[in-house]
């Protein structure tokens, strides 16, 4: 199958992401408080958004193996859990460097940080788990189920700003953030979208080669 | 100066360099994977 169709949504991702890091390196004000280090959470929001979308694409795909047990969902799990480690750590990785300058620390045990950092370790090691596991029903079986366990850890992190007293700002709304901070914040959620969506579909495929190759029978030659 | 925080502009440059790199980085070994798994 081709990957001109994925491929062409990675060159207009990288387009929105370069025009939305240009607004909010070059346009957008600096922010009353956090000076210019707020142009950092023109890439740590909409990566924080599409970390989310990305873990319950996750839940969605496991529970759907779970279910029917194709295939295809085993596939696409397998992408969406590397796709969730890859963003879960660039995520801490930035929120470390913008509370460096801001809160004075690289790292804090806030309740924020610390279910993020739980989130990661729990997606590390079900990418370990499928790594590990040779029997591909076995690995595809245990792993959603573990992706449904680790799930249980989003919504968590998303309510813990106001669950509990945290270092980190709660969700902002659309009245409290002013239209030249949205538009750096919205270009770049799409154009990350595009990018990390285009290589789901393109991951997915790999893992569904890797699987064919895994339980095709040997060639007669091989066997002679 | 801007803001409470001043300066702080090796970190924005940081956390967009580090932002290119995870994402593109991970997206080209997605496609070259995916090549030689054909």
């Amino acid at each position: 199958m081709s990957n001109r169709i994925p491929a062409a949504f990675v060159v207009i991702g990288a387009l929105l992401l370069l025009a939305g890091s240009y607004y909010g390196l070059a346009i957008s004000p600096p922010e009353e408080h956090m000076g210019d280090v707020q142009r950092i959470l023109y890439v740590h929001v909409p990566t924080a958004w599409t970390a989310m979308l990305v873990l319950t694409w996750s839940f969605i795909c496991a529970v759907a193996f779970l279910i029917g047990g194709k295939w295809k969902w085993d596939h696409r799990l397998d992408a969406a859990i590397e796709m969730a480690v890859v963003l879960c750590l660039l995520l801490s990785i930035q929120g470390a460097i913008w509370a460096k300058p801001t809160w004075g620390v690289w790292w804090d045990w806030d309740p924020r940080l610390t279910t993020v950092a739980v989130l990661l370790t729990a997606f590390i090691g079900i990418a370990a788990l499928r790594h590990f596991v040779e029997d591909p029903m076995k690995r595809a079986t245990w792993s959603a189920v573990a992706t449904v366990i680790g799930y249980v850890d989003v919504p968590i992190v998303y309510m813990s700003v106001r669950w509990w007293n945290s270092l980190h700002q709660k969700q902002s709304t659309f009245s409290s953030v002013s239209r030249e901070f949205l538009i750096p914040w919205f270009t770049n959620f799409a154009g990350l979208l595009l990018v990390v969506g285009a290589v789901l579909v393109v991951r997915a495929r790999t893992a569904s080669l890797r699987l064919e190759q895994e339980i095709a029978p040997p060639l007669l030659e091989e066997v002679a | 100066m801007n803001g409470v925080v001043s300066g702080g502009w090796a970190y924005v440059w940081a956390a967009y360099i580090v932002s290119a790199l995870a994402i593109f980085g991970y997206a080209a070994r997605a496609f070259v994977q995916n090549r030689s798994a054909r």
